[in-house]
C-alpha cells in the first residue's frame, strides 16, 4: 500500500537521503519541507499519512512545529515521528514526552528507514 | 512495491547504493565545510579571538555531521562528531585543544577516505 510521507528537515542532505530511501525501498509518495512553517503548510495541503520531523531547525524548531500541528484538528491526527541526532537519554525522554508517536535517532540506515516507520505506525 | 524476494531486495539495495554515491558527491562540499567551521572554532579558541560565536557554529556543525555521516556509512565519523558536539556545548570548556584538533583531523580523514560503493 502506498503511503504519503512529509519530511520536514532544514538539512538538504537529510531530506534527499530520507526521500530516496522511502521512495526507493517502500515506494511511498514523499513531500518535503525545509522549515517548520513550510512543513505545516504542506501538511495542510497534502494531508500526509505521517510526518518525519527534525528536532533541531532554525526558527521554528521541531517541538514547536509539532505543537502547532497539534493545535489544528486537521493536522493533529497525523502521526509525527521526530528525527534527532541527540542520543542522550534525557533529550530522548524530553522529545518523547511531547506526545509524538516516536523518536528516531540520526543517522538512519536508508535501507531500513521505511521498515522502522512501518513498525512504529503499525503499517507492517 | 514488492521487495519480498531476494533479487528484488538486491536490486533495491544497489539502487540505493548508487543514488547514495551521487548524493555523497553532491553534498561533500557542504560536509567538508562543516569540518572547516569546527577547525576555525578551534583556531579561535587557541588564539582567544572571537571564540564564542564560532563555538556555537562549531557545535551546530558537529551536530549536523553526527546526524549525517553514519547515513553515508561513516559510523566512526558520527561518533567523533558527537564527542566534538559535546565539547562545544555551552558550559563545557574545550581546553584540550590538541585532542580536539586530532579528533577533527581524524574526522576529516574519514570523510576524505570514504570508500566508494560503486
Amino acid at each position: 500500500m502506498s503511503r504519503r510521507i512529509l519530511i520536514i528537515d532544514d538539512e538538504d542532505d537529510i531530506r534527499q537521503v530520507a526521500a530516496l530511501s522511502l521512495e526507493t525501498v517502500a515506494g511511498w509518495d514523499i513531500i518535503v519541507a525545509s522549515t517548520g512553517a513550510q512543513g505545516i503548510q504542506r501538511a495542510l495541503e497534502n494531508l500526509p499519512d505521517a510526518i518525519l520531523l527534525d528536532v533541531m531547525m532554525p526558527g521554528m524548531d521541531g517541538p514547536t512545529t509539532f505543537r502547532e500541528l497539534q493545535k489544528n484538528p486537521v493536522t493533529a491526527k497525523i502521526p509525527v515521528i521526530l528525527l534527532t541526532a541527540k542520543v542522550q537519554s534525557a533529550d530522548q525522554r524530553r522529545f518523547a514526552d511531547l506526545g509524538v508517536r516516536a523518536v528516531l535517532t540520526k543517522p538512519f540506515d536508508p535501507l531500513t528507514l521505511s521498515s522502522q516507520i512501518e513498525r512504529i505506525l503499525g503499517w507492517a | 512495491m514488492d521487495n519480498s524476494d531476494p533479487t528484488s531486495q538486491l536490486q533495491t539495495a544497489d539502487s540505493i547504493s548508487l543514488a547514495m554515491e551521487r548524493l555523497w558527491t553532491r553534498f561533500l562540499p557542504e560536509i567538508t565545510q562543516r569540518i572547516t567551521v569546527i577547525e576555525s572554532a578551534i583556531d579561535a579558541i587557541e588564539s582567544n579571538h572571537g571564540a564564542d560565536n564560532l563555538r556555537g557554529q562549531a557545535q551546530i556543525a558537529a551536530h549536523k555531521l553526527a546526524g549525517s555521516l553514519g547515513t553515508f556509512g561513516l559510523r566512526q565519523g558520527t561518533e567523533i562528531a558527537r564527542l566534538i558536539e559535546q565539547i562545544f556545548a555551552p558550559g563545557e570548556d574545550p581546553t584540550n585543544i590538541t585532542t580536539l584538533r586530532e579528533m577533527t583531523k581524524q574526522m576529516r580523514s574519514i570523510i576524505e577516505n570514504r570508500p566508494r560503493n560503486v
